[in-house]
């Protein structure tokens, strides 16, 4: 039986920070990155499209109900539907379930545990990293195409400031919550993609549409109730679509909601690791 | 931490404190006026920022309108002739749009001062000697010619006009001409008053709007004293009109507080009910209050209603010859 020495072992932050350095590069330069450009830079180029069809045309944004659609509207709506509803889950989903699988099946993951630092941080600084990676690339993405929309339909860069640095700071939280979640899942079972994309293109969805507590049960929920963007009130398709979605709890509800479910995934996550054996194939 | 990824964390946010830092300027002073969004008419930059009412219209939009074609016969245009021959100006053809306003400085049942600026293709050539025919005579003014009229019969004296621009035409009070040319080089135009930039966001991309300050309505003394007794505290009042075949039109009042606006929706669904209680002696008036929508939602109130051609044709009915007196 072996006892870790106090002195050797190095404290948590200080080993997270180190393990979080370590994996910052390791992460911006995978392969997986390549398919994270790709994911955010979709909404730039779709807004960038939306202004030059808009500015070409002369037209200016489609009316509803007789109202002209501002760049404010057409913003929130890039935002629910392809940020929030896809990006956010998707990048959860990719690199939650990878931060210790990658380095199982690289068979590199014996380097780590043999450093004197706690399995737990080498878990938690790999989460950072993945945080960091994400927010690095998906907020400035969200930037750009806040410039691109909202001054369209007449709308205003100042007046729509206060909702974009919410929906930044709801983004990271979904990033964080997802992250942790899909983090917790790729360390205890054993097809975590397979698992969380179930979950996000399954599960969410479909409970949502449906009446009762199920819907609960997802990250969507809680998420949907940091939206600071209204929902169009129209009878449009779209409209309906997420109208559906109108029901949702308060927003200190939904922090203290994703803030217990986080600490909780990243808790069982890290001490998962720190118990584990993991046995890589010969 | 390998250069390339210190370099692309630098690179990030960067674009993230640029963009928030210009967001954050945005909120608190606002655009100037070189910074004015493309949606909105460019004519603003020559607007006062305290300006009473500001009004704007696509005179192409307008004039192509469906509704528009139904009505020319109704409405003989003889306003657009008497104004082509002063100006060499056709607002059918020539004209995209016009934002007008009117000075928020006039008191006291003073005349207050406007002015239209105009956006369109122009003969300059040809209407800068239409002008000089008419009496004028060219004043030059920070780098602008402005022909003042010569002060006929029916031109007052302080009338002018100038090219504010390649495509602008500046046609209204000398004294505001020679404002608006300064405003554009110093850029402290409408734009920069953030309440008036509100209203006009709200109502921008219809076919025609306006939006006006009520203290400045009522400061000009043009509403009897009593009438404004009866009228919960409005503080501004905004109108914007799309057009097609049907005439859309929604009238927006901001109150002083909620309760203000309690009252004044209090008052227009008593005007309304005694409108519509109207139906039976008068169909129109009827018809018109039962196509009334109102609305809105804490200090705001909204009116909205849409105007057939057949609900036009009611109100303004059209003019039939008379018949030839029968002699016997």
């Amino acid at each position: 039986m072996t006892t870790q020495n106090p002195r050797t072992t190095t404290r948590l932050t200080t080993a997270t920070m180190r393990i979080f350095d370590l994996s910052l590069g390791q992460m911006l330069w995978s392969r997986r990155s390549v398919f994270l450009a790709i994911v955010v830079a979709g909404p730039v180029l779709l807004a960038a499209g939306i202004r030059v069809v808009v500015t070409i045309s002369g037209r200016g944004l489609p009316m509803i109900n007789g109202s002209p659609v501002t760049g404010g509207a057409v913003f929130g709506l890039l935002v629910w539907l392809l940020y929030i509803r896809f990006i956010v889950p998707v990048l959860g989903v990719f690199y939650g379930t990878s931060l210790i699988a990658d380095e199982v099946d690289d068979k590199t993951i014996t380097y780590l545990f043999t450093r004197p630092i706690s399995r737990a941080a080498v878990f938690l600084g790999k989460f950072v990293a993945y945080l960091t990676c994400t927010a690095l690339l998906i907020l400035p993405s969200i930037v750009l195409v806040y410039f691109i929309v909202v001054p369209l339909g007449g709308g205003s860069i100042g007046a729509g400031f206060p909702s974009l640095v919410a929906d930044l700071g709801m983004l990271i939280v979904g990033l964080i919550a997802y992250g942790a979640l899909f983090g917790l899942v790729g360390t205890r079972l054993r097809r975590p993609l397979v698992v969380g994309l179930i979950f996000i293109f399954g599960w969410e969805p479909g409970v949502l549409l449906f009446p009762g507590y199920l819907k609960q049960a997802t990250i969507a929920y809680y998420l949907q109730a940091l939206v600071p963007q209204a929902m169009p009130a129209d009878e449009s398709v779209v409209g309906g679509i997420l109208q559906v979605f109108n029901e949702v709890p308060s927003v200190w509800a939904s922090l203290a909601t994703l803030a217990v479910l986080t600490a909780a995934a990243l808790i069982l996550a890290a001490r998962a690791v720190q118990n584990r054996e993991f046995v890589l194939d010969q | 931490m390998l250069h390339r990824t210190r370099y692309f964390v630098i690179a990030s946010l960067l674009v993230l404190v640029v963009g928030l830092g210009t967001g954050l300027v945005a909120y608190y002073v606002g655009f100037p006026g070189g910074a004015l969004p493309n949606d909105l008419p460019v004519q603003l930059t020559f607007v006062p920022s305290d300006a009473a009412v500001v009004a704007y219209a696509d005179v192409h939009q307008l004039m192509a309108s469906d509704l528009r074609q139904q009505l020319r016969e109704r409405f003989p245009a003889s306003g657009q002739r008497e104004f082509a021959a002063h100006t060499g100006i056709d607002i059918e053809r020539d004209v995209d749009s016009v934002v007008g306003f009117l000075s928020g400085s006039a008191t006291d049942r003073q005349v207050p001062q406007g002015l239209a600026v105009i956006r369109g293709r122009f003969d300059r050539q040809r209407i800068e000697a239409l002008l000089n025919e008419h009496g004028g005579h060219e004043e030059p003014y920070s780098h602008t010619t402005i022909i003042v009229a010569g002060g006929g019969a029916d031109v007052p004296e302080s009338f002018g006009a100038a090219f504010l621009g390649e495509d602008v035409f500046g046609i209204g009070h000398v004294d505001q001409l020679r404002a608006a040319i300064d405003r554009k080089a110093a850029g402290d135009g409408a734009t920069t008053n953030r309440e008036l930039m509100q209203r006009i966001r709200g109502v921008n991309g219809r076919s025609a709007w306006v939006v006006g300050r009520f203290d400045a309505l009522v400061a000009s003394g043009h509403l009897p004293a009593r009438t404004l007794a009866d009228i919960p505290a409005i503080t501004w009042l905004s109108g914007s009109l799309r057009i097609d075949s049907t005439l859309h039109l929604t009238v927006q009042a901001d109150t002083r507080d909620e309760q203000a606006a309690n009252d004044l929706r209090g008052l227009v669904t008593g005007v309304l009910a005694v409108g519509k209680l109207q139906r039976a002696a008068n169909p129109t008036l009827g018809d018109l209050a039962k196509s009334i929508v109102l609305g809105g939602s804490g200090a705001t109130v909204t009116l909205s209603f849409d105007a057939s051609p057949r609900l036009l044709e009611s109100i303004h009915p059209p003019r039939t010859p008379e018949a030839p007196v029968q002699t016997p």
